[in-house]
């Protein structure tokens, strides 16, 4: 059973009970009410007439003596009261021990006449064709031989009873359906938004992450739809983060598996030819050189990989570190492989203080240099500069080939190559710039690269958030 | 013999398919991009092109689009190893498709059949006084011919095809009777045997110590 239906009928019996209840006791109460003013004033009208009685056969005593056993006088006397009160719906009748002297009233039952004492006053509501009576006997008091009962109609009472249930019922019957539909109405309306959530909560549990309800309420739904929103919207960032994490892997380790072919390649083919193939002494110098330089570009891409790993579970423990020092160890690592290729390299230092890890930053600074002296010409130079404009920068320039404008984007991509052949004849994997932009990172600073084809490259990176 | 143009970026592995194809006799050209390849094609006549889909300035597939070698038959040779990349290869007007890494006897073997589709393979072999046919089926020694069991030209064929190269017996095994036959090994041997008393190819095909046996002929 839904939670709205469960109030529905839980309000709707509530307000049946409660209505019939008090609709009863009222009802009741005011019948009692009337009933005990009927009582009352049929009391005192009996006393009335029963002492009008009582003086008429006093005084007829004077002329008949025995007038309480003279039936016929009794008769004469009470006779014409009995029949001026019949047109007012009230009847009399007159007994003289126990045996009916007169009556005009519907016949009482026995127990009406049974009086325990001689003051005694018996009421009795009764019924006789259809039509309901109040019955109070008493004897005369100066005559203890005659009962007189007075009789009078209450049907407008049992009337007014009938037609209090009747309106009572009808009320049940016009008024639980149109209440029910109310409360129907009403219950639908204020659960529209629990119904929304229901759906949306369905929905994105279904998958469809990007769900949310619209709840323009102030009320505890409005904020609980407010926070399933908010719930949602983690859920939905999460996911998303945690797809493109997943997509990111599955092309690394696509691009990983494509790069590895390659040197795979040589080895596999240069060992069998080797192995089996008639070859001449050239030939297989020519095989083993290729052959060792295919597995030295294997153990480059893995050791590449290791520090990459490396870099993504550490957190670094950013110390103060000279500009200027810094910049005269990158010089003194790169000094061979650039002395080789006759390049230059010029340090622009201030007093700058960089905070960071030195060996990360190290390593930033000799990737860039390396592959600043790739795209180098034999003679050229190289700039590394640390200055505070305003905040700490470190820059790599080179004079070299430049890198066209709609490959900047992707550069720091893993794998991505502008000119792979030379790239990987100067023993690159690919790796470099990604793991620079990975060392950027863990600083909290950023990378940016501007290159003019033909005249050069300079990578820049701003620590911003590093003072 | 066939002149064959490689177009492939990486040194070593340009390198290692002309070492390899120079093994069954074919002349090589070099290319390391685009546009020294569709040079080269012009230059010279190439009866087959080794092509590398992932090569610097055009890459393979737009210089399929393009028709950049006209009619000259096309062996993609890709590390791209992915069925969609296959078929694309093909649907553009490649001949066969070789993905890397691959061996030799494979590269040898697939070159081979898109010459012999294109009527530039060799199908007549002159060793020493011994002329072998392998589109007539014959073999003459001196002069006579000489009468070969099925399975013995099986043999004398993969050999050839793979001249210079050590094939285990297993592989002769395989190649010459096919992956369901269920033989010894010792089989090879008694019909290398044979073969080389009837064809006068001692000193031909020779035993390569642990490795099996190798034709070795060159032009």
């Amino acid at each position: 059973m839904k939670f709205w239906q469960k109030i529905f009928v839980s309000m709707l019996l509530l307000f049946v009970v409660a209505f019939d209840v008090g609709a009863l006791v009222l009802a009741n109460s005011s019948y009692q009410f009337n009933l005990k003013r009927e009582t009352d004033s049929a009391l005192r009208e009996q006393q009335t007439v029963l002492s009008s009685l009582q003086t008429s056969i006093e005084n007829s005593q004077s002329v008949f003596p025995n007038i309480a056993e003279n039936e016929e006088r009794l008769q004469a006397i009470v006779t014409p009261l009995a029949e001026y009160y019949q047109q007012q719906e009230v009847f009399f009748s007159l007994y003289l021990n126990g045996k009916e002297l007169y009556r005009n009233a519907p016949k009482a039952s026995p127990e009406l006449l049974a009086l325990s004492e001689h003051q005694a006053v018996n009421i009795l509501d009764h019924t006789d064709q259809e039509i309901r009576y109040l019955s109070i006997a008493s004897q005369l008091p100066s005559f203890s031989q005659l009962t007189f009962v007075y009789t009078k109609s209450i049907q407008p009472l049992a009337d007014y009873l009938k037609q209090i249930v009747s309106v009572f019922l009808l009320l049940n019957v016009i008024i639980c359906p149109v209440l029910g539909m109310l409360i129907y109405w009403i219950l639908h309306r204020m659960t529209r938004p629990i119904r929304q959530m229901q759906e949306a909560s369905t929905a994105i549990a279904n998958g469809a992450y990007n769900r949310r309800v619209s709840v323009k309420s102030s009320d505890e739904i409005g904020e609980l739809a407010s926070n399933f929103n908010q719930m949602a919207e983690q859920v939905s960032t999460q996911i998303e983060k945690l797809q493109a994490t997943a997509e990111q892997k599955q092309s690394f380790i696509n691009d990983l598996s494509h790069e590895m072919r390659t040197p795979m390649t040589a080895i596999l083919g240069y060992s069998e030819y080797l192995q089996k193939a008639v070859n001449n002494e050239e030939e297989r110098t020519l095989a083993a050189k290729n052959l060792h330089m295919a597995a030295k570009g294997l153990s480059n891409l893995s050791q590449k990989l290791m520090e990459m790993t490396m870099l993504s579970h550490i957190e670094i423990e950013k110390l103060p570190v000279t500009g200027a020092a810094l910049l005269e160890q990158v010089a003194v690592l790169t000094r061979p492989s650039l002395e080789t290729r006759h390049l230059f390299l010029i340090l622009d230092a201030d007093d700058t203080v960089l905070l960071g890890e030195e060996a990360l930053l190290c390593s930033l600074l000799t990737n860039l240099v390396e592959n600043a002296a790739r795209a180098s010409l034999s003679g050229g130079s190289i700039r590394m500069r640390c200055v505070t404009e305003e905040h700490p920068v470190l820059e790599v320039c080179d004079e070299g080939c430049g890198i066209p404008q709609e490959e900047l984007a992707r550069i720091t991509e893993p794998f991505y190559r502008v000119d792979k052949a030379r790239s990987r004849t100067h023993g690159g994997v690919g790796l470099g710039l990604a793991l620079c932009k990975h060392i950027v990172t863990l600083h909290d600073a950023s990378l940016s690269i501007q290159s003019v084809p033909a005249e050069g490259t300079t990578v820049r990176i701003d620590f911003t958030t590093s003072s | 013999m066939a002149q064959i143009l490689i177009v492939e970026d990486d040194g070593a592995i340009n390198d290692l398919i002309r070492l390899n194809l120079n093994l069954v006799g074919h002349t090589c050209l070099q290319a390391y991009d685009s546009d020294e390849a569709k040079a080269l094609a012009e230059q010279n006549s190439i009866d087959l092109i080794l092509l590398d889909v992932m090569i610097p300035k055009t890459d393979g597939f737009r210089l399929l689009e393009q028709r950049a070698f006209g009619d000259i038959p096309t062996i993609l040779v890709t590390a791209k190893a992915q069925l969609s990349d296959r078929v694309q290869g093909l649907q553009l007007g490649a001949d066969d498709y070789i993905v890397k890494p691959f061996e030799a006897m494979e590269l040898l073997a697939r070159v081979d059949a898109v010459l012999r589709r294109t009527k530039k393979s060799d199908t007549t072999f002159t060793i020493q006084d011994t002329v072998i046919s392998l589109e007539e089926h014959t073999v003459l020694v001196g002069g006579q011919e000489v009468d070969l069991t099925n399975r013995e030209f099986e043999l004398l064929t993969v050999l050839l095809q793979n001249r210079n190269i050590a094939l285990s017996r297993e592989q002769l095994l395989d190649l010459a009777w096919g992956y369901d036959y269920y033989g010894d090994t010792r089989t090879v041997d008694v019909h290398i045997v044979k073969l080389r008393k009837k064809l006068h190819l001692e000193t031909v095909i020779k035993t390569v110590y642990k490795l099996g046996y190798r034709l070795e002929w060159k032009v």
